[in-house]
């Protein structure tokens, strides 16, 4: 094999490694601006935090109640986003229920030359105090996890609050 | 390409990288040690590429090959670190690449016997 044949795999297996570096890594990602959007008061140890279910189909809300008993080792409850801001319901009291996590979703809209534009379906999650209504932000970071973009959040607040 | 480097790549590139996956889907399913499911496949993957450039490069280890390696894993952090790429951009993870590229580069010799036509 000639030196330029082996130059050139040796590039494609950097680019290869690279491009599946990206691709495997979502099931421990985490967002390093977290201590901007956990508020500071948020314990998961005191009481149960309520989290939005899934925006997208059941198989979705399947994956993600799932993923959280598996990995959200606090307690926590999944709740449609009406009971969630229903402060007469079952979840009224902001003692036991002090914080919610709610997601807002959408599509962005990105564009290479030469083949125009993507739609790229994301969710956000961010945290609502439940008892003065306080929506906290979104992270700033660049999310490109799809339907799975709960498992970096809820990798983020593991992290932060590691036992 | 020969047998040999065909049987190597499989023992040394694709099985390691099969190890990775398995504990990524695995470790969603089951409980699984934290270290376990975040570091072994990251040190795999690193495993993976050093053994990778070996191989095509002969089994000698050439040491621009390997310093671009080593630098190609700072910089994947780094990138991370500097929000170029999703991720953490953890100095832990390159010390798991440098300590599986490290395995990788001890055991070289070894495999280049074995595989020895």
């Amino acid at each position: 094999m000639k030196t330029s044949v082996r130059t050139f795999l040796s590039f494609a297996a950097f680019g290869i490694f690279f491009a599946a570096g990206i691709a495997s890594s979502v099931a421990h990602q985490t967002y390093g601006d977290a201590a901007k959007w956990i508020p500071k008061d948020f314990n998961p140890n005191d009481g149960v935090l309520l989290i939005q279910m899934h925006p997208l189909k059941r198989k979705q809300k399947q994956k993600m109640q799932q993923w959280l008993e598996q990995n959200y080792t606090y307690s926590f409850e999944i709740a449609n986003e009406v009971d969630i801001n229903n402060k007469e319901g079952k979840y009224a009291d902001t003692k036991k229920y002090p914080f919610a996590v709610l997601w807002r979703s959408g599509e962005d809209v990105s564009y290479t030359a030469g083949s125009g534009q993507h739609f790229s379906w994301r969710m956000y999650g961010y945290f609502v105090d439940r008892s003065t209504d306080k929506a906290y932000p979104s992270t700033s970071w660049a999310n490109a996890y799809g339907q799975n973009g709960y498992i970096p959040f809820f990798n983020s607040v593991l992290k932060r609050y590691k036992k | 390409m020969r047998k040999a480097q065909i049987l190597d790549l499989l023992i040394n590139v694709l099985f390691p990288l099969s190890i990775g996956i398995s504990i990524y889907f695995v470790s969603g399913k089951v409980g699984v040690n934290r270290f376990i499911r975040n570091e072994i496949p990251d040190g795999l993957w690193a495993y993976s590429l050093i053994s990778v450039i070996l191989i095509i490069w002969q089994r000698k280890i050439k040491a621009f090959w390997i310093c671009a390696t080593l630098l190609f894993f700072l910089l994947f952090e780094l990138l991370q670190y500097f929000h170029v790429i999703n991720g953490t951009g953890d100095w832990q993870d390159v010390v798991i690449y440098f300590c599986f590229s490290y395995i990788a580069l001890a055991s070289n010799n070894f495999f280049r016997l074995l595989f020895k036509s």
